[in-house]
């Protein structure tokens, strides 16, 4: 028979300000195999643990139940508790009285119910617990940064310099991300293609950085220290190590001017070979092969002929001739490469709202209706109107030019609750280009709110209005319509309480930011979660701002939510830190809380090896038994394969079903 | 009405502010002021004050909103929900307090006021609107008796205002729906 | 054939009887039945909910449990559209209405009656083919301002129907007709409505603005689908042109009247005033002249 003590804490007012916590220490005695039962004002301070640990001392305590807040705060903490009095760390268990009970639960009476009631399931369930130990594994140091935008940049480069070798994923053609496609950036105005291309040729030259651009993830499997990642390179149809970068062949392709540029928003074409802008990185074309003519027209080997007529040729083909080179390789196929790592940073960036989703504004049909990502395009000088400020209707200059913030931000209604913290300050920058390209131009900004909580952000906002002259009107643009060759805003000015209607020649829309469209695929890949909007979830928002729940798998910059880029290169930086940490260990400790399958009770029918989401589990043969086993450094714990189990045989350490119902029992029975 | 030295907030009005939310359907506080529904709002260059404002002097629970022509005025084109972020609707919110105003014998509008009460006379009498009485009252409450001659007239002789409307068979059944359970509750209290 | 239960409201009885003659006409041209729902009342229209919204969702509640009995219920005026339509939602969340019905023998069941417009059901039958041979008079060149107004599409939670900004049933119904829609700002923004009768100045400026839009666009013909819209665009417009800055007069047709001339219906149901007759085989004639030209 086990001697169980029980342990219930206040948690200053949070527990005890619901529940009675004396009468469930109380009653706690009561239950069957408790030695001792009692309660603490904070369990998890010095104090309270030398309670725990002289409690288990004197009366020979063997199992432990803490009834506190949730197992995810404090079950290390009371693990190396009870092991400084002796026991074994899992002889432990939770009772979540915080999460569980005292913050959802309103009456008084019912909390402290279901407080003992969850006390006695911890006891029901710890009686049966069994004495663990973990495994120990060793760390490969070598980390895989997937994203190559700011954020990824500066961890891969912080990884680098720290001696580790690192390789970075990126699936476009270059690397350089949204901050390449931006003209100036606030509160600065420093140009940034001037501050970040160093960085991108930093990355392309390091010793300890290997590149692999136009790739994706497809599939992470393993388990910190060691990840086994499979990357897919898609066939860019150009040899990179024979390229020398003349880009002979992008201006020769015929299609040139035919396929929307993603990198300029759509708003200036590129060819079906081509480098998405001027200072990419690598400076290699690649072929796009949903628009190439040669790969697009059939195989002449596959077409059938009847005799005497000549087969049909592979249309076009002009780069390929045009390669003095002969770097052009139209077999190329995708190429799929398994590497180990021991880390993984997550820098996959954000996606800007579509416009389209606001019909109020036109739905992107009105062409002098524009978003913040063209303007900053139409404003640096390698893009499509070599920036020059115009409107794309017809060519002129515009006279007046109206911004509206929060599109797709702060807007319910639309699916986006959240403030995009941006763009308030590109928008003023934005106004600040305006009027220093134009001087004679009118600017508007309609906002609902500035927020500029930031170093020199308030300044600046100030300066776009006092010194470059922006007015600021504060309401929400209602619609946006053409009326005799200009832009009819119905607005209003809350502040005055009235509506208004301005005529303008352009309006820039302050589109917020979103996660990728593709950021819950690749959470899913990893093993991961997002939250409601498809941002990466960190563990803790104020205390692990960079970690995600699985270990060794780390987040920055926008993919966890929207931030500017001193904000991004902080979090690239601490990522960074944490890999570091992680890394600095030759030998990590496993949780030993694993599935095991009891080879006598197995009767190998496959279930847990079909529904494993780790692929951990595989199918062994000894003496003409066969049987399932776990390979306990790819399992996770997640008691898939214990539930699939018919016979019982798959087992979760510390979550068996023996002590599953014995919990259920407890609460049912005393 | 004019909003000034006699709209002085002390403390927010929680029974008007209640009485406002439960006959709307409406939670008046959802709103954040971005002055979208002003912006878009078909009516409000002609009135005392915009929508944000009827939301705002709601917020307080301001006894001030009853005196509002806006209320009155919201023609329910629903233009405001359509693109309110935060998924309000005003009209709703304007017509909840025209019928508070109303009780409590504030009526800053009396013609608007005089629109929905005839047609719903309109209605009770017929089972269905009579149109030439209906715009005859309405000239009575406008004062404005010679007006509209000129298109009414016309019409007239088209035959497309006739004397006597049509009535609906089951007009005793009709007007028990008048006095709903609900509106009877409402008169309980 | 397919049959709808038909709700004509009380402006087609009067005012708008050449909406509902050439709405008739026009469903009988395609094959849809129309049955008019017996002993109809008033839908309470945009004012009986302003007093009592209880009372209203019970008035406007009775005829859909009058419509049960025949189908799905089509009402060619966005009021009545609309509020049928926000009836039968409240009817759907609140028994206490539907008790007050039961107790005067008019049990509702929800979801038994689907409300739309006659825009929804023609356009509906247009997707499905069903105009496919039968444009035989086609509007060539007529240049149509289509003019939903506010109830057909707004709020989108309720009306259900085509892109609340930028609706485009009605222009596609037209295009079918053989005329050339227009693209144009107005097109859902508000006549006033009933307000024409509390606040004629407001009410004035309002149609001005939408008429002028359709003047700017270069239309013929604004086709309207609300006996109150049309009555509101077509009502002053001599007068807006002196007092109001209206650019120019503009016809104001029910689209049924459009699509029933380009169906070739009976001209006494469509009942379509003379000059806007004129303009239209003014057009026609214009496109055949093009036409032998090229």
């Amino acid at each position: 028979m086990s001697r169980v003590g029980v342990f219930i804490c206040h948690c200053g007012a949070n527990i005890a300000g619901k529940v009675d916590v004396a009468k469930v220490s109380d009653d706690a005695i009561n239950i069957p195999g408790v030695v001792y039962s009692s309660h603490q004002k904070y369990s998890c301070s010095e104090a309270g643990q030398k309670v725990i640990i002289d409690a288990i001392k004197e009366n020979h305590i063997d199992k432990v139940v803490i009834g506190s807040c949730s197992p995810k705060m404090h079950e290390n903490t009371f693990r190396k508790t009870i092991e400084q009095a002796g026991l074994n760390p899992y002889m432990l268990e939770i009772a979540n009285l915080r999460e569980h009970v005292s913050w959802v639960t309103a009456d008084k009476d019912s909390a402290t119910r279901k407080a003992f009631d969850l006390v006695k399931a911890a006891v029901g369930k710890v009686s049966f617990a069994k004495p663990l130990t973990p495994g120990q594994v060793t760390v490969e140091k070598r980390a895989l940064v997937i994203g190559g935008g700011i954020a990824g940049i500066q961890a891969a480069l912080d990884i680098a310099n720290m001696g580790y070798e690192v390789v970075m994923v990126e699936k476009e053609p270059s690397i350089g991300g949204r901050m390449a496609q931006l003209d100036k950036t606030f509160p600065t105005l420093d140009c940034s293609a001037c501050i970040l291309s160093p960085r991108m040729v930093d990355v392309a030259q390091h010793p300890n950085i290997r590149l692999l651009t136009y790739s994706e993830v497809e599939n992470v499997n393993g388990y910190v220290g060691n990840f086994n990642v499979t990357i897919r390179k898609k066939a860019k149809f150009v040899d990179e190590s024979i390229c020398t970068g003349c880009l002979e062949c992008v201006t020769k392709c015929p299609l040139k001017k035919k396929i929307p540029n993603e990198f300029e928003n759509g708003k200036a074409p590129r060819g079906a070979i081509y480098v998405p802008f001027a200072q990419a990185v690598p400076k290699v074309p690649v072929i796009d092969k949903e628009h190439c003519q040669w790969l697009l027209s059939p195989d002449p080997d596959t077409i059938e002929v009847a005799e005497g007529e000549k087969k049909p040729k592979r249309k076009c083909g002009v780069c390929q001739k045009k390669c003095e080179q002969g770097a052009i390789n139209f077999e190329m196929e995708d190429e799929l490469i398994n590497e180990k790592f021991g880390a993984i940073v997550l820098a996959t960036g954000f996606n800007l709202f579509d416009q389209k989703k606001y019909g109020e504004y036109g739905a992107g049909e009105i062409p002098d209706v524009i978003t913040g990502l063209d303007f900053e395009r139409m404003v640096n000088s390698s893009g499509p109107t070599e920036g020059k400020i115009v409107r794309p209707s017809n060519g002129e200059k515009p006279k007046k030019v109206a911004f509206i913030q929060c599109v797709g931000s702060r807007d319910e209604a639309k699916g986006v609750p959240y403030c995009s913290r941006i763009c308030c300050m590109y928008t003023a920058k934005q106004a600040i280009l305006v009027r220093e390209k134009l001087p004679d131009a009118e600017v508007y900004v309609f906002y609902m709110d500035i927020r500029a909580a930031g170093k020199g952000y308030e300044e600046f906002v100030l300066r776009a209005q006092r010194e470059y002259g922006a007015n600021y009107v504060r309401g929400r643009v209602s619609r946006i319509y053409e009326q005799d060759g200009h832009l009819v805003l119905k607005a209003a000015d809350t502040i005055l309480g009235m509506p208004l209607e301005m005529e303008a020649d352009m309006v820039i829309l302050a589109t917020g930011s979103i996660a990728r469209e593709d950021s819950v695929a690749l959470a899913n890949t990893i093993g991961i979660t997002t939250d409601a909007y498809g941002f990466i979830s960190e563990v803790h928002p104020k205390l692990k701002p960079v970690e995600v729940p699985r270990e060794g798998v780390f987040a920055c910059g926008a993919a966890l939510s929207p931030r500017d880029i001193p904000d991004t290169v902080a979090t690239a930086g601490a990522v960074a830190a944490k890999v570091g940490v992680l890394f600095s260990n030759d030998i990590l400790m496993s949780d030993p809380m694993v599935a095991n399958i009891d080879p006598m009770i197995c009767v190998a029918c496959g279930a847990c090896v079909e529904v494993c989401p780790y692929s951990a589990i595989t199918m062994e043969e000894f003496r003409g038994k066969k049987f399932a086993k776990v390979n306990e450094a790819m399992c996770q714990g997640c008691g898939t394969c214990s539930a699939a189990c018919r016979p019982g045989a798959a087992q979760l350490r510390g979550q068996t079903d023996e002590q599953i119902l014995k919990s259920i029992e407890a609460v049912l029975q005393w | 009405m004019v909003l000034g030295a006699t709209a002085r907030f002390k403390s927010i009005d929680v029974d008007l502010k209640k009485e406002i939310d439960r006959l709307s359907g409406q939670k008046v506080d959802m709103c954040y002021l971005c002055g979208k529904c002003t912006a878009g709002c078909p009516v409000a260059p002609y009135q005392d004050i915009p929508p944000h404002i009827v939301l705002r002097l709601a917020q307080w629970g301001s006894s001030k909103v009853l005196e509002s022509k806006m209320i009155w005025n919201c023609v329910a084109c629903a233009t405001c929900y359509t693109r309110c972020p935060n998924d309000v609707d005003v009209a709703k919110v304007c017509e909840a307090i025209t019928q508070i105003a109303k009780r409590e014998g504030i009526v800053a509008d009396p013609v608007a006021s005089a629109l929905r009460e005839k047609f719903v006379e309109s209605v009770k009498n017929n089972g269905r609107v009579h149109e030439l009485p209906l715009a005859m009252a309405m000239k009575v409450a406008t004062k404005d008796y010679l007006g509209d001659l000129d298109v009414g007239i016309p019409m007239f002789f088209q035959g497309k205002f006739p004397l006597f409307g049509h009535q609906i068979k089951d007009l005793n059944n009709f007007q028990k729906l008048f006095n709903s359970k609900k509106a009877k509750k409402e008169g309980d209290k | 054939m397919q049959t709808y239960a038909y709700f004509p409201g009380c402006s087609l009885e009067t005012s708008a009887k050449e909406y509902d003659t050439s709405t008739r006409a026009v469903f009988d041209k395609l094959g849809i039945g129309l049955k008019e729902v017996p002993d109809w009342s008033c839908c309470g229209s945009s004012q009986a909910h302003k007093v009592d919204r209880d009372m209203a969702a019970a008035i406007a509640g009775r005829n859909l449990v009058l419509a049960s009995e025949i189908g799905d219920i089509v009402a060619p005026c966005a009021s009545c559209f609309m509020s049928l339509k926000e009836a039968a939602v409240e009817l759907e969340h609140d028994s206490e209405i539907r008790d007050t019905l039961k107790e005067n023998g008019l049990e509702y069941l929800p979801g038994s009656v689907r409300v739309i417009s006659t825009v929804e059901a023609a356009h509906n039958a247009l997707e499905k083919g069903m105009f496919e041979g039968k444009i035989t008079k086609p509007l060539k060149n007529l240049k149509v301002a289509s003019y939903y107004g506010c109830l057909l599409v707004r709020p989108p939670k309720i009306a259900q129907f085509d892109d609340v900004e930028n609706p485009m049933s009605m222009d596609r119904l037209m295009e079918a007709a053989g005329a050339t829609p227009v693209k144009w700002s107005h097109k859902t923004e508000c006549c006033g409505n009933a307000y024409i009768m509390v606040d004629k100045d407001m009410t004035l400026n309002l149609v001005r603005n939408i008429l002028n839009a359709a003047v700017s666009a270069g239309a013929d013909v604004v086709a309207a689908a609300c006996p109150l819209c049309h009555m509101n665009l077509v009502m002053r417009q001599p007068y807006m042109m002196q007092k109001y800055g209206l650019k120019s007069e503009i016809p104001i047709v029910y689209f049924s009247q459009l699509l029933g001339t380009a169906l070739n219906a009976d001209e006494q149901d469509l009942d379509i005033d003379g000059e806007v007759m004129r303009l239209i085989n003014k057009r026609r004639q214009e496109a055949n002249e093009v036409k032998e030209v090229g």
